[in-house]
């Protein structure tokens, strides 16, 4: 169905970015790691690359270049202040958002 | 089924890539290349099959760059059109000349230096007119005419002149724009400046 395919493409697209910083909460991250735990929610992968630059230009993660064990140096990336707060924002309003969604489709359900 | 070294596979998806981001900024593409480039390194494909299903899975070259337009999660900050180091050239370019020349230079560097203006613009700030009023002040310590009169012994008056002068059809208006000309180019360099326009 397009219209729910849209749908989807849209709540992925405004909530990808809050994954991806949510997922650095816990430590820093590679490229490639974020995209392995991201799983089904990027489509095209890499689409990570221009999403994860914009974040760094709006300086909510930065970036270290480290060695690896095995293979190429890595671009790590890290929550930064700003970044943690608008973190923080968007998970208030992300419950506030599915508990209003939820409610609406139960009553439809129901009703 | 072909055999097929599968790195170059990875180098015909990097160029497609380069190719489709022609219209990035040099420095953003570059980082592009090297992530896509670094995250192929990371999967450990090595088998034909698992390279096409590693670029497969990183998706086309133009949904990648069509990553790039999605709307910012913050509205990015207004950038002034003005920063300090451009008024400080607005003023040291008409009058740093006074400031033994080197405040026009300086104002002549942060013109250049600055990406608010266009190369036109900059080349109309530094000779329109050259070292700003200093070359009003030079024009106005020339030489004037002086003219005297003298009786001599028979009673003739001769008139004599030195030094040198304008004819007046050229020294008024060029006077006139040497005293507008900083200004009209202060105006004109205030209102076009805008960011990133060099």
């Amino acid at each position: 169905m397009v219209v729910g395919r849209n749908a989807l493409t849209q709540l992925r697209r405004g909530t990808l970015e809050y994954c991806v910083l949510a997922l650095m909460r816990t430590g820093e991250r590679y490229g490639f790691d974020l995209v392995r735990e991201l799983g089904d929610l990027v489509t095209s992968e890499g689409t990570i690359y221009p999403l994860l630059a914009r974040l760094r230009r709006e300086g909510l993660v930065e970036t270290t270049w480290r060695e690896s064990e095995a293979g190429p140096p890595r671009r790590y990336y890290r929550l930064t202040e700003p970044g943690r707060s608008a973190l923080d924002a968007f998970v208030v309003d992300w419950e506030r958002f599915r508990d209003s969604v939820d409610a609406v489709l139960l009553a439809g359900r129901q009703g | 089924m072909t055999v097929m070294d599968p790195n170059w596979l990875v180098d015909d998806y990097i160029d497609g890539l380069a190719r489709a981001a022609q219209s990035l900024p040099a420095e953003r593409r570059e980082e592009l290349l090297a992530d896509v480039r670094s995250h192929v390194a990371e999967s450990g494909a090595t088998t034909e099959a698992e390279v096409r299903n590693v670029l497969e899975r990183l998706g086309s070259a133009e949904e990648i760059l069509a990553a790039y337009e999605d709307a910012p999660s913050t509205p990015p900050r207004a950038e002034p059109r003005l920063r300090f180091q451009e008024y400080a050239a607005l003023v040291l370019l008409p009058l740093g000349g006074f400031l033994f020349i080197v405040g026009w230079l300086v104002g002549v560097a942060l013109l250049w230096a600055s990406n608010r203006w266009r190369t036109g613009e900059k080349w109309l700030g530094t000779l329109f007119p050259p070292f700003g009023y200093l070359s009003f002040a030079i024009a106005g310590l020339l030489p004037g005419q002086t003219c005297g009169t003298a009786t001599d012994a028979s009673g003739g008056v001769t008139e004599s002149c030195t030094g040198f002068a304008l004819p007046i059809w050229i020294g008024i208006p060029l006077f006139a724009i040497l005293v507008i000309a900083p200004i009209v180019t202060v105006a004109l360099l205030a209102s076009r400046a805008a960011p990133n326009r060099a």
